[in-house]
């Protein structure tokens, strides 16, 4: 394959990748690197506690899975992608005997999500989407038929529960989560239609708003039955539809009755961060501390920032979890307006060149995992942004290419390896 | 239908996609937008609050110290375990590990963070063990990982040097009441936690002692930690005023622990007949004022409560009792000043007992004293010398001499005291009834008896009167506040009622009788005379309800010719004043004027007393 000099192909690849793409997973990487660095290396004012200190190994290990993580990107961008798909489903079964793996290993305490191999440890969780997205793509390129036909929709649904399930039970709802926003967005690119995705999502809207009236001191329910008649209408215009539209109107009464007891089986932090999320000022020292620092931290920055190495909220370990689920804080109180802008800038063009990759693809493997490896992307950052800044609920979501995390790292890259190789040869057939 | 979608539906797909996106990327840049840029002072200044702590620095408060300077109630740092009110949220487990360890009261814990809770101040932290000792300290300091949420804070508390040392006089501090803090406001406010003065000289000047706490603003971490002090901003404490009082430490220690009789209820005052300065105020017993300031325990409390020797009670200015005989120098002057009797006049000879209708009235002396002059019934203390001119005299005269001395109202202590009581016509009408008593009330009053109550301190104030010439003193107890800096911020002065008290003939009888109680053979007091110098006094032995004891009462000052101090002891339930408690007074007496005592001086002073003449035969 490589020309002459070519070391392992290194040019070529230069050559053929979408450099715009490439650049962007380089800037944010760098990003990543400065950040961490700023998180590790800045001198308190005083020596200050070990226990809030994120240590400088931190920054060296990051660069280390970085080193690491590029290997895998390359060897997604190489690997053949008729091989993914052909071995789709064999990756499925290894990630979900992985998944019950680690649900067997002793535990430690509280979370356990890891499987440690030596100094390597990784969450099975993060294979597990890379499997999803390309048998959820080798399904919907060999499925024949309407994806808006409820009979259509079973086999992914299907494909997507026993890993959520296995997960669910770790227990880590935010990671179950991301099944779901890899599965909407490529029914959709398949021709889910908009209006059926919400009427799809309506139940969650529904236990949600069941929840928004939990948390209110005078009990809103007319809010939820003004939103169940709404669907009544909708269902009602879309005669066509009827099994799907009963079965959506039965799960939305059905999520109405069962709330209290879907609320019980919700682990205790999972409930507090709900809450914290619809009712902050209930429990400003709890969950909503989290949120209500990063929203300090970042608005302190204001337009240019703090500048690097300044941030006092960072320095003084007010933000928690800041080298990894809120590194974005970081970028905000150090870097300002203009930083944070820039970090949304490398991920809107990123996202945008993979959509344009998925959108002018032949091959249907291509087109729909490209558009799973978009949405996963998009989705993680929406939600990570969204939290710093008190959009969206606290879950461990990580920042993908910026916030500290091996396994996770090494996945993403790899992924986006695999976005470029798929950008690359959209022409194939 | 089905299948794959048209390349139209595909680019509509693509379309709608790339809207979504935008939407997204332009949605997360607008709330960025709103926290970044529009409300960036806020943030700006919560970042600035998150990070900048101020901590009240408490001021020390001022020493108490006796008249000579010497340190009586100072501070110390105390160590004081706390833990942090998550950890008690959420599980028991450090609690159990600190009982383990340390003896840690769980449930009192708990309670503390329930009351807190209740006043809204749960997160802060909750106080589980005070006092710590040495041990307690350094097997904490040296295994802090096994107690991850608790921490020790160092904090000054009141250390009251000599423990019981003139408790009544000191009083002790403890934390301040839930109506303090309340009612308390500006920079000066208590605040939970605070200690004051509760009780004596404490809370007398607990303004003064308080002082004016401090601030520091400082960098904090996330856990609190202070990382670096803005030394520029910080307002230190000023230190609470350092108070002298008149109390001689010597002179009230030596009576409190050496001079008084073991086991002993009772009281000691020695008053500066000058000033009106308390030089003792003893109170027995006492208890360690230190059980307090640490934190006393309910079982502690209620132990003093139920001691049935009430170590709470003031005996010295709350206490009243029955004056017994030490009244005759109020019946005596009331006698005189209302010219009812004559000092050289001689009276019906005394059998041993006195006859009212069907009454007998006893004398303490069986066989009697036989007929006496004033100075005679004075000095043996004969009762039936007085009984005879009880009617003559009258309730309402008697008591309105006994007021004039001073007796049933307050001396204006600034300390809590209380009137006593004399009887006169209004209050028998009022508690027997208009026709429910007769003049033969008067017979027991004259001789300090009945229903007559007095104060120690009213009793050595009448001594410093007759002392010092006829002019009734307040006592004294503080005698001057001094700042740090050394500057005397506030002096008492001597504050005497105007009137003079005494006729000087009335004077010149009471001075030589109360000498010839201590010198004359026949006097009750012998016990009273040091090596040197002279002391006049009165004897009590006052009868209590019940078949118990006498009172033992000795009333005195010193020396007859040029008084500078009088004072009085009462010894509960010990038998007779001269016996008990006129030895006492000696010592007092030689502690105050650096004499060294012997026991009793009387006999080999007599040839002395023969010369001085101050042994006569008239006094029989």
């Amino acid at each position: 394959m490589s020309q002459s000099g070519d070391v392992l192909g290194l040019r070529r690849f230069v050559e053929r990748v979408d450099q715009p793409a490439l650049g962007a997973i380089l800037g944010l990487l760098v990003l990543s690197l400065v950040t961490l660095y700023s998180v590790t290396h800045a001198p308190g004012p005083q020596e200050g506690s070990r226990a809030l200190d994120v240590g400088q190994s931190v920054f060296w290990r990051q660069t280390a899975w970085i080193a690491l993580g590029l290997v895998a990107l390359y060897f997604g961008f190489q690997v053949p992608f008729r091989l993914l798909e052909a071995s789709a489903w064999l990756q499925y079964a290894g990630v979900l005997a992985l998944l019950v793996l680690v649900l067997l290993l002793p535990r430690g305490v509280g979370v356990d999500r890891w499987i440690r191999l030596g100094p390597l440890q990784f969450q099975p969780s993060e294979f597990a989407k890379v499997a999803i997205i390309f048998v959820l793509a080798r399904h919907l390129t060999a499925m024949r038929g309407d994806v808006n036909r409820l009979r259509n929709m079973v086999v992914p649904i299907l494909i997507v529960l026993p890993p959520v399930a296995l997960i669910l039970r770790q227990p880590d709802l935010g990671t179950a989560l991301v099944f779901f926003a890899i599965l909407v967005p490529m029914l959709f690119w398949r021709g889910l239609r908009v209006l059926h995705i919400l009427l799809l999502g309506s139940p969650a809207v529904s236990f949600l708003l069941h929840l928004y009236c939990r948390t209110q001191h005078d009990g809103m329910l007319w809010l939820w039955l003004l939103f169940v008649v709404l669907l009544f209408g909708v269902t009602l215009w879309r005669r066509r539809y009827l099994l799907e539209n009963v079965v959506v109107f039965v799960l939305n009464i059905g999520v109405h009755l069962l709330e209290p007891f879907l609320w019980g089986h919700l682990k205790a932090y999972q409930q507090q961060r709900i809450l914290a999320f619809f009712a902050p000022e209930l429990d400003r020292l709890g969950q909503g501390y989290h949120v209500a620092q990063s929203k300090i931290a970042v608005g302190s920055g204001g337009f240019l920032g703090q500048g690097f190495m300044q941030g006092t909220q960072k320095e003084l370990a007010f933000l928690p979890a800041r080298h990894t689920d809120f590194i974005f804080s970081v970028v905000g109180e150090e870097f300002g307006f203009v930083g944070a802008l820039l970090v949304l800038a490398l991920f809107a063009l990123l996202v945008l060149r993979g959509a344009a990759f998925a959108a002018r693809a032949r091959n249907g493997f291509v087109r729909y995992a490209a558009f799973g490896i978009v949405a996963y992307l998009l989705f993680q950052v929406m939600q990570n942004v969204g939290m710093t800044v008190g959009l969206f609920p606290v879950t461990g979501i990580p920042l993908p290419l910026v916030s500290y995390g091996g396994s996770s790292l090494v996945v993403t890259l790899f992924l986006l390896g695999v976005l470029l190789n798929l950008g690359t040869r959209w022409r194939e057939y | 239908m089905g299948g794959h979608l048209s390349r139209a539906d595909e680019a509509r797909t693509a379309r709608t996609a790339y809207a979504i996106v935008v939407c997204i990327f332009t949605a997360l840049a607008l709330r960025l937008f709103d926290v970044q840029v529009l409300e960036h002072r806020r943030y700006e200044r919560l970042a600035r609050e998150n990070q900048f702590r101020v901590k009240r620095v408490v001021a020390p408060r001022g020493v108490l110290r006796d008249r000579h300077g010497r340190s009586l109630g100072d501070n110390v740092a105390e160590y004081q375990l706390f833990i942090h009110s998550e950890v008690l949220k959420t599980g028991d487990s450090l609690l159990a590990a600190l009982a383990a360890d340390f003896g840690v009261d769980t449930t009192a814990g708990r309670e503390r963070w329930k009351a807190q809770r209740a006043r809204r101040r749960q997160h802060l932290p909750v106080k589980v063990l005070g006092n710590l000792s040495k041990a307690q300290l350094s097997r904490f300091e040296e295994n802090q990982d096994l107690y991850p949420g608790a921490f020790l804070e160092a904090r000054g508390r009141r250390r009251y040097i000599h423990g019981d040392f003139a408790t009544h006089v000191l009083g002790y501090v403890g934390e301040v009441t839930q109506e303090q803090v309340e009612s308390s406001e500006g920079p000066r406010a208590y605040r939970l936690g605070d200690v004051a003065g509760k009780s004596g000289v404490e809370a007398l000047y607990e303004e003064v002692l308080r002082g004016l706490d401090g601030r520091r603003w400082v960098q904090v971490n996330a856990a609190g930690q202070e990382l670096f002090e803005l030394v520029e901003k910080a307002e230190p404490p000023v230190p609470g005023h350092d108070v002298y009082l008149t109390i001689d430490f010597d002179l009230q220690h030596a009576i409190e622990k050496r001079f008084w009789p073991e086991g002993r209820a009772g009281a000691a005052v020695v008053m500066d007949v000058h000033t009106g300065e308390l030089l003792a105020a003893v109170s027995k017993p006492g208890y360690d004022l230190n059980r307090f300031s640490i934190g006393i325990s309910t079982a502690e409390y209620d132990a003093l409560r139920s001691d049935p020797l009430t170590p709470l009670f003031n005996r010295y200015s709350v206490a009243a009792y029955p004056p017994g005989s030490t009244f005759k120098i109020v019946s005596s002057t009331a006698l005189l000043e209302h010219r009812v009797a004559r000092t050289n006049e001689l009276k019906e000879a005394c059998p041993g007992w006195y006859r009212v209708g069907n009454r007998i009235f006893r004398c303490h002396k069986e066989g009697g004293h036989g007929s006496l002059r004033m100075l005679g019934g004075f000095v043996q203390s004969c009762d039936v010398y007085y009984y005879q001119q009880a009617r003559a005299l009258g309730i309402d005269r008697l008591a309105q001499t006994a007021r004039r001395l001073g007796f049933g109202r307050r001396t204006g202590f600034a300390l809590p005291e209380v009137g006593g009581l004399i009887p006169d016509t209004p209050y028998y009408d009022r508690t027997l009834g208009k026709r429910g008593w007769t003049w033969a009330v008067a017979v027991n009053c004259i001789i300090g008896q009945g229903e007559v109550l007095v104060t120690p301190l009213q009793l050595a104030r009448v001594a410093a009167a007759v002392a010092n010439g006829g002019r009734l003193v307040q006592p004294q107890i503080v005698r001057r506040v001094v700042d740090a800096h050394g500057r005397v911020v506030q002096s008492s002065t001597p504050k005497f009622e105007e009137e003079t008290l005494f006729s000087p003939h009335v004077l010149r009888f009471l001075r030589n009788a109360m000498l010839r109680v201590v010198a004359d053979e026949k006097g009750t007091a012998h016990s009273a005379l040091p090596e040197s110098l002279f002391v006049a006094g009165k004897t009590g032995t006052a009868e209590t309800p019940g078949k118990q004891e006498d009172h033992a009462w000795f009333v005195f000052f010193a020396p007859h010719d040029n008084p500078q101090i009088a004072g009085v002891v009462i010894v509960e339930r010990a038998g007779h004043g001269g016996a008990v408690s006129a030895p006492i007074a000696r010592k007092i007496v030689s502690q105050h004027f650096g004499i060294r005592d012997r026991g009793v001086a009387y006999w080999r002073r007599l040839p002395e007393l023969r010369r001085k003449g101050f042994v006569r035969k008239e006094t029989s």
